[in-house]
């Protein structure tokens, strides 16, 4: 989505236009889904999550500023319905035992998550991942599978974009020894997921 | 680091992981309800709109016009 359509669809949503709206959720909704459910470790948490991060986006759409830039403010709202969730459930910060929650159940046919999970690779970087600190985690998503900048991670997370640069340096550090835990070399590995 | 997640291979590994899509179901009643919410906006937008032209007409009416003004 470029600048000026971002613009147009702000302007529209102060007026709470429905169908700009359908056109921020077409754009958003699968990528604020996997950060949530990749973050939580649970699929019906990640939902209720999202269905919250888009009624709050609604309630306030007459109130956005018109320069308002879509992503950092959705995925601000989601990462801190997160945060609260996790503090009402005084939650521990990992969830490598979870991440079955993440599949859905019941399928009859295989969806592509669970497909490319099932490959060893993929299966062993999201069990990596949702071993890493929240905090960590919340970081990784944010830069690496959000591609935004660390300074924009910076924002959504209310800290300095240095101590998210630390913060990112740590989780890479930590997430590379998670995957060499394992019998193959980080290199490899990455070699493996990388185009 | 730099600025750029792009230049960071093991970061630009994780962008490989695979998509989970939520339920159909789910958020189809989540849009739904977003749909909702906005209708009522825009309806107490028009309500507002109309109220406060009202109350704009009535002080028009209630104030004589510069010209209705006996001049000295």
């Amino acid at each position: 989505m470029d600048r000026e359509s971002e613009l147009t669809l702000v302007s529209r949503l102060r007026a709470a236009d429905t169908a700009a709206f359908d056109e921020v959720y077409a754009a958003f909704n699968a990528r604020l889904f996997n950060f949530l459910a990749r973050l939580s470790g649970s699929r019906e948490a990640a939902e209720d999550l999202l269905e919250e991060t888009w009624l709050r986006f609604v309630r306030q759409a007459h109130r956005l500023r018109p320069d308002t830039r879509l992503a950092p403010w959705l995925f601000t709202v989601a990462r801190n319905l997160h945060v609260s969730y996790r503090r009402s459930r005084v939650l521990e910060d990992s969830h490598a035992a979870g991440l079955m929650g993440l599949w859905p159940s019941g399928s009859p046919v295989p969806s592509p998550f669970e497909s490319t999970a099932a490959d060893e690779t993929g299966r062993r970087l999201e069990e990596a991942l949702g071993a890493l600190p929240v905090t960590s985690r919340e970081a990784l998503l944010l830069v690496a599978v959000e591609g935004q900048s660390p300074s924009e991670a910076a924002r959504v997370c209310g800290i300095s974009p240095e101590a998210m640069r630390q913060r990112l340096s740590r989780a890479r550090a930590m997430l590379a020894k998670k995957l060499d835990a394992g019998n193959e070399p980080l290199l490899k590995v990455l070699k493996e997921v990388t185009p | 680091m730099t600025d750029d997640p792009r230049d960071d291979l093991d970061l630009r590994s994780l962008r490989e992981l695979p998509l989970i899509t939520p339920r159909a179901g789910r958020n189809q009643r989540v849009r739904s309800r977003c749909h909702e919410v906005l209708a009522r906006r825009r309806w107490l937008s028009a309500v507002t709109a109309q109220v406060l032209g009202v109350v704009r007409d009535q002080r028009t009416r209630r104030r004589p016009h510069p010209a209705a003004v006996p001049q000295e």
